[in-house]
C-alpha cells in the first residue's frame, strides 16, 4: 500500500475523489441551500435578467441559478451525491455477478465454462441504452431503471476479466495441493481463487467507477435516467443547452463537476494499474 | 598462465541497491582481473553479488543502483566514465552477454535471421545479405546443424539447447574481446549443458575470447574455466587457478561449500546426510561487522568479529580473505 | 505382502495434432516399478522425459490414461468419488519445485499450515494453533514465520514450510519434485537433511523426482532413469552409478565428475528428440553409440542383469564390455 500513498497521481485522484465523497455524503449540511438541492421550487430571483430563472453567479448564488431559479452549487452537490451512489452501486452490482459468474467459468471449464461465457456474450452485445430505453417503458423512468439497465449491461466485462484469472490460477501448484488435500471445489475457489484473482478487479472497478458516472449522466442527459426534481448532473447539463449562448455558468460547473469526479477516478484506476501490473508481479 | 596486459580490470568496485528497506551493499570493494584469452569463473550462491558484477561490467545496472566506489578498465578505457555511446558501441562488439534463459533473452516474436543479422548490422555498415552470411557462418560455428533452416525459424521453434546455442552464436558474431555468460546452461538439460560447455572451451582456442563465467555450479566452473573467484555476501573470498581451488579450498566457505554438495554414495555404509553449513546468508543490509563470514564460520575467532579481512596472495596466483592465513 | 507401491503399465498420453492428423504425446508410455515402504526411490531424467507426469500420475493428480496402480495392496487407479479423495489426502502428500507458486500468495504461513487441518477433522482453534507451531518447528522455523508471507521468506524458509504443510496430513508417501532444484547449494544440504530426518522419523516413503543427479545418487536407495516417456534403467542406486548399464545412463553419470568411470565418458550427439514424434523403435537409438539395426526396428524389454537391476536395450552384451572401440564409436568421443 505504501508505495501507493507515494505515487503522486494516486495521492492526486484520491484527493479529488475523496473532496467528492466528502461532498455527496455531507451534501444536505454543506449546501447553502439544501432544499433547494432536493428540488424545493423557488421564486426567480432575477426575473429582469432571465424569465426561466436562470441567474447569474452572484453572491447569494456563487455559481448562479439553474433553470427553475435553484442555486446550482446546491444542486451540483446533490448531482454528485447521485453520480457516486450510482456508480458505486452499478459497479459493486457488477462486480458481484462478473466475479461469480466468471471465477466459476474459470475454474471449472469445460461445459460451466461455455454454458456461462455463451449468457456473458449475451449480455455483452447489450447495449446499456437500449436497455434502459426498454425498462424505462417498462418501470418508467427513475433511479432503479438506470442501475437495473447499467448494472446487467457492466458485468460481463468483470466476468471476463475474473474468467481469464481463475484460469491462470486454477493449475497453479497451491491450487494443486489443495485439491489434493481434499479441500472443496467452493472452498478452492473462494479461499485460494477468488484473493489471487482481486487485483486487476479491483483496478477494473476504479476505472469503472468514473464510466459509469458518465454512462449515468449521458442516459439522464437523453431523458432515460433520473428525473427532477432529482438533482443530477447528466440532467443539468441536458438542461442546460437551451440556454448555452446566454448562460454560460449553467452547463459549465455542472460539466467541470463531472469531469472532475470521473478524472478522479481514472487517476486512482491508472495508479493502480501501475502499481499491479502483473507483468511486475506485484502483490497487493 | 597468461599472463600479460589484463583485458578487464575491476578495482574496489563497489555497488549499492537502494530498496525501501534500505541501503543493500551488493559489491564490496571487488578486485578482479581477467587477461587475454581466460575465462575466469565467479561462483557464488543468493546474495554473494554474482549477478551485480556480471551487470556491472556491462553496464546494464537497474535504475535503483548506485556504483559508489571503484573502477572498471576495460582494455585499458574506463567504463564507469564513459558515454553511453561509448558504451553502446562496445556493447555487442567487444563485450557481449550470454543470459541464463534462452526463452526470455531471444525476442519471440521474430525469426532467428531477423536477430543474429539485428546485431551484425547494429555494429558492422553490412547489408542484409552479408550479414546473413555471416550470421550462418556463426550458427555452423556453434555446431547447429542445418543452419540454413534454423534462420527461417522462431525461437519456440527451437529447443532449449539450440537457443542457447543461437544466443552464444549471437554474441560471438562481432568477435568480441570479452564475454559475459550468467548461468549460461542453468536452464539447459544435464547432457545439452556438456555439450554446450564443451562447445564453449572449442570455440574459445578458435575464437580467442576471454569469459566471465558467472555459475552457482562447481562442477561445471572446474571443467571449462581456467581461474575461479568464490564470492560470498559480495565480496571475493578466494581465488585461483580452479583446479587448485577445488582440490585444495582455503577458505572455510569455499570447503564448507564443496562439503556440501551432495555426492552419489559410493557404498551402502556411506551416509546420505550432507556436510551442512549453518546459519544463512547474511543480511546485505547491515552486514555482520569484521568478516561477513564469521557468524557461520567454524574457525572463526575473535579478530574475525573485529576485522573484515583484506583478499591477499597466500601463494602464486591463489588469493584468499581470511585471517587463518 | 507384496510391495507398499505397485505401478504397471501406466500410461499418460495426451491427444494432440489435428482433426484430420491425431497424434498423441506418450508423455507416460508403459512404466512399471515397484516402491517399498520407508524407501527414497529417484526418478530421474532430463525434460520431456515423463518423470513429472509420473510422479503427478502416481498421485492421480494427473488421471493415468491406462494401466493400474497399487498402494497398499489396493486399486487406487480404480477408487472413486469419497473414497478416491479420502485415500489419496489420508497417504499422500506433494512438495513442488518452486516455493513461491505451491504456496498461496496471499495466505500467511499460519493459514497455510492450517489449512490441512480443515479436512475431515474437528481440531478446535486452540489445538490446531498447536499443532501448526509444533509443525513450524518440526521443520527448523521460528514462530514468528507464522504471520509472513511467502515472498518474505527466502526460497530455503519457504520450501520448509512447503515441507510442514506436506506432513501435516500425516501422510505415509510424499512425491517431492525438483525440491531443492531452485535453491542455494548450502540451502539444499540443509533442506536435504531435513528431509531425511524427517523420513526417518515419521516412516515415509519418497518419490524423488529430479534431473541432479547428484541429489537422487546421494539421497535414494533406488532410481529409475527415465527417457521420453519410458524407464530406460532401474536399479539400486549404488549399482546405478558404479555399473550403469544403459548407454543413456552411462552419458548422463558421465557428466557428473566425482564418480569413478569404469567405462569412457562420451558426449551424446544431437537433441533430445521431438515428445510428440519419439523415434521408432528404441527411442534412445538416434543418440546411442551402441545402435545397431535391431534398435531402430524395436522396442527392447525390460531385462533383469542382476538382481533388482532391470535394463532395457537391445545391445548389452556390447554396453557391458564399454570398450568397443569401433571407428564410429571412436569419432563419437571426440
Amino acid at each position: 500500500m505504501k508505495p501507493l500513498l507515494g505515487d503522486r497521481i494516486f495521492l492526486a485522484g484520491a484527493m479529488i475523489i475523496g473532496i467528492m465523497l466528502f461532498i455527496a455524503i455531507f451534501a444536505p449540511w454543506i449546501s447553502p441551500y439544501p432544499a433547494q438541492g432536493e428540488g424545493q421550487t423557488v421564486p426567480n430571483v432575477c426575473p429582469s435578467i432571465s424569465p426561466a430563472g436562470v441567474c447569474p453567479p452572484s453572491f447569494s448564488h456563487i455559481f448562479g441559478t439553474e433553470q427553475g431559479g435553484r442555486d446550482l452549487l446546491s444542486r451540483i452537490f446533490f448531482g454528485i451525491r447521485t453520480s457516486i451512489l450510482v456508480s458505486f452501486l452499478v459497479v459493486m452490482l457488477a462486480m458481484g455477478i462478473g466475479m461469480a459468474v466468471g471465477l466459476t467459468a474459470g475454474y471449472f471449464g469445460g461445459l460451466v465454462d461455455e454454458a456461462l461465457m455463451r449468457i456473458t456474450d449475451i449480455f455483452l452485445a447489450i447495449p446499456h441504452i437500449l436497455l434502459a430505453l426498454n425498462i424505462v417503458a417498462i418501470l418508467g423512468p427513475g433511479l432503479i431503471d438506470v442501475f437495473i439497465a447499467l448494472g446487467v449491461t457492466w458485468w460481463p466485462a468483470f466476468a471476463r476479466l475474473a474468467r481469464s484469472q481463475a484460469i491462470a490460477i486454477r493449475n497453479r501448484p497451491f491450487v494443486m495441493v489443495a485439491k489434493a488435500m481434499g479441500i472443496s471445489s467452493r472452498q478452492i475457489v473462494l479461499k485460494h481463487i477468488l484473493p489471487n484473482s482481486i487485483s486487476p478487479l479491483l483496478v477494473q472497478m476504479s476505472i469503472d467507477l468514473g464510466a459509469v458516472v458518465l454512462a449515468e449522466a449521458g442516459l439522464s442527459f437523453i431523458g432515460l435516467g433520473v428525473r427532477p426534481p432529482t438533482a443530477d448532473l447528466g440532467q443539468m447539463i441536458f438542461a442546460a443547452i437551451d440556454f448555452i449562448t446566454t448562460s454560460w455558468w449553467v452547463a459549465l460547473f455542472p460539466g467541470l463537476f463531472l469531469t472532475l469526479l470521473v478524472l478522479g477516478f481514472n487517476m486512482i484506476g491508472d495508479a493502480m494499474r501501475d502499481r499491479f501490473d502483473p507483468r511486475l508481479r506485484r502483490q497487493f | 598462465m597468461m599472463q600479460g596486459n589484463p583485458l578487464l580490470e575491476i578495482k574496489d568496485l563497489t555497488v549499492e541497491y537502494i530498496t525501501n528497506a534500505g541501503t543493500i551493499k551488493a559489491l564490496d570493494r571487488i578486485n578482479l582481473t581477467i587477461n587475454k584469452s581466460e575465462f575466469l569463473g565467479i561462483v557464488g550462491e543468493s546474495g554473494s553479488g554474482k549477478s551485480t558484477l556480471a551487470y556491472a561490467t556491462i553496464g546494464l545496472l537497474p535504475p535503483n543502483s548506485r556504483i559508489s566506489a571503484g573502477r572498471i578498465t576495460f582494455d585499458g578505457k574506463d567504463l564507469l566514465k564513459a558515454s553511453s555511446k561509448e558504451i553502446n558501441s562496445l556493447r555487442g562488439r567487444r563485450i557481449s552477454m550470454v543470459f541464463q534463459d534462452p526463452t526470455t533473452s531471444l525476442n519471440p516474436v521474430f525469426k532467428i535471421e531477423e536477430q543474429v543479422c539485428r546485431v551484425i548490422q547494429q555494429h558492422k555498415a553490412v547489408n542484409r545479405q552479408i550479414a546473413r552470411a555471416m550470421a550462418l557462418k556463426q550458427l555452423a560455428n556453434v555446431e547447429l546443424p542445418e543452419a540454413n533452416h534454423i534462420l527461417k525459424l522462431y525461437p519456440f521453434e527451437l529447443s532449449g539447447g539450440m537457443q542457447q546455442r543461437v544466443m552464444i552464436a549471437m554474441s560471438l558474431s562481432l568477435n568480441p574481446d570479452l564475454v559475459i555468460a550468467d548461468e549460461p546452461t542453468s536452464a539447459v538439460d544435464a547432457t545439452i549443458q556438456f555439450q554446450i560447455l564443451e562447445l564453449l572451451s572449442r570455440l574459445r582456442h578458435s575464437q580467442n575470447f576471454s569469459m566471465l563465467f558467472i555459475t552457482h555450479n562447481i562442477d561445471i566452473v572446474s571443467k571449462v574455466c581456467d581461474r575461479v573467484a568464490i564470492m560470498y555476501a559480495g565480496s571475493v573470498v578466494e581465488e585461483g587457478p580452479s583446479q587448485e581451488v577445488f582440490s585444495n579450498p582455503k577458505h572455510p566457505y569455499t570447503q564448507a561449500l564443496m562439503k556440501s554438495i551432495p555426492r552419489p554414495r559410493k557404498s551402502i555404509a556411506e551416509t546420505k546426510r550432507l556436510n551442512v553449513i549453518e546459519g544463512s546468508i547474511p543480511d546485505l543490509i547491515s552486514p555482520p561487522k569484521g568478516c561477513k563470514f564469521h557468524p557461520r564460520c567454524p574457525y572463526a575467532y575473535s579478530r574475525c568479529q573485529r576485522e573484515e579481512p583484506e583478499l591477499k596472495e597466500i601463494t602464486v596466483n591463489r588469493k584468499v580473505a581470511c585471517h587463518l592465513y | 505382502m507384496s510391495k507398499f507401491i505397485i505401478v504397471k503399465d501406466l500410461k499418460k498420453y495426451y491427444p494432440s495434432g489435428t482433426f484430420f492428423n491425431r497424434r498423441k504425446i506418450k508423455a507416460v508410455d508403459d512404466v512399471s516399478f515397484e516402491i517399498d515402504k520407508r524407501e527414497s526411490f529417484g526418478l530421474v531424467g532430463e525434460s520431456g522425459s515423463g518423470k513429472t507426469t509420473l510422479g503427478l500420475c502416481l498421485m492421480r493428480l494427473l488421471e493415468p490414461t491406462s494401466g493400474k496402480i497399487f498402494i497398499e495392496d489396493q486399486d487406487f487407479t480404480s477408487m472413486k468419488g469419497k473414497k478416491f479423495k479420502e485415500f489419496r489426502a489420508s497417504r499422500f502428500s506433494i512438495v513442488y519445485q518452486n516455493p513461491l507458486s505451491s504456496l498461496d500468495p496471499s495466505w500467511t504461513v499460519e493459514q497455510t499450515l492450517m489449512e490441512p487441518l480443515t479436512v475431515n477433522s474437528s481440531f478446535s482453534k486452540a489445538e490446531a494453533r498447536t499443532i501448526v507451531q509444533q509443525a513450524l518447528a518440526n521443520v527448523g522455523l521460528q514462530p514468528y514465520m507464522l504471520t509472513r508471507f511467502p515472498h518474505e521468506l527466502s526460497g530455503g524458509q519457504a520450501q520448509r514450510v512447503a515441507i510442514a504443510r506436506a506432513l501435516m496430513n500425516k501422510p505415509k508417501i510424499v512425491i517431492l519434485d525438483e525440491p531443492t532444484s531452485a535453491l542455494d547449494v548450502s540451502v539444499q544440504a540443509q533442506l536435504l537433511n531435513l528431509l531425511l530426518d524427517l523420513q526417518e522419523r515419521h516412516g515415509l516413503t519418497y518419490l524423488f523426482i529430479s534431473h541432479d543427479l547428484n541429489v537422487v545418487g546421494n539421497i535414494c536407495d533406488r532410481i529409475a532413469v527415465m527417457y521420453l516417456g519410458k524407464i530406460v534403467e532401474l536399479g539400486d542406486a549404488i549399482e546405478l552409478f558404479n555399473v550403469p548399464m544403459h548407454p543413456y545412463t552411462q552419458s548422463l553419470v558421465s557428466t557428473i565428475s566425482e564418480v569413478s568411470v569404469k567405462f569412457v565418458r562420451y558426449k551424446l550427439k544431437g537433441e533430445p528428440p521431438n515428445p510428440l514424434n519419439p523415434p521408432f523403435g528404441c527411442r534412445f537409438h538416434t543418440r546411442c553409440p551402441y545402435a545397431t539395426p535391431i534398435c531402430g526396428e524395436e522396442e527392447p524389454k525390460m531385462v533383469e542383469v542382476s538382481p533388482g537391476h532391470f535394463v532395457a536395450c537391445h545391445n548389452l552384451e556390447l554396453v557391458k564390455s564399454g570398450l568397443i572401440q569401433t571407428k564410429e564409436r571412436a569419432a563419437l568421443m571426440e
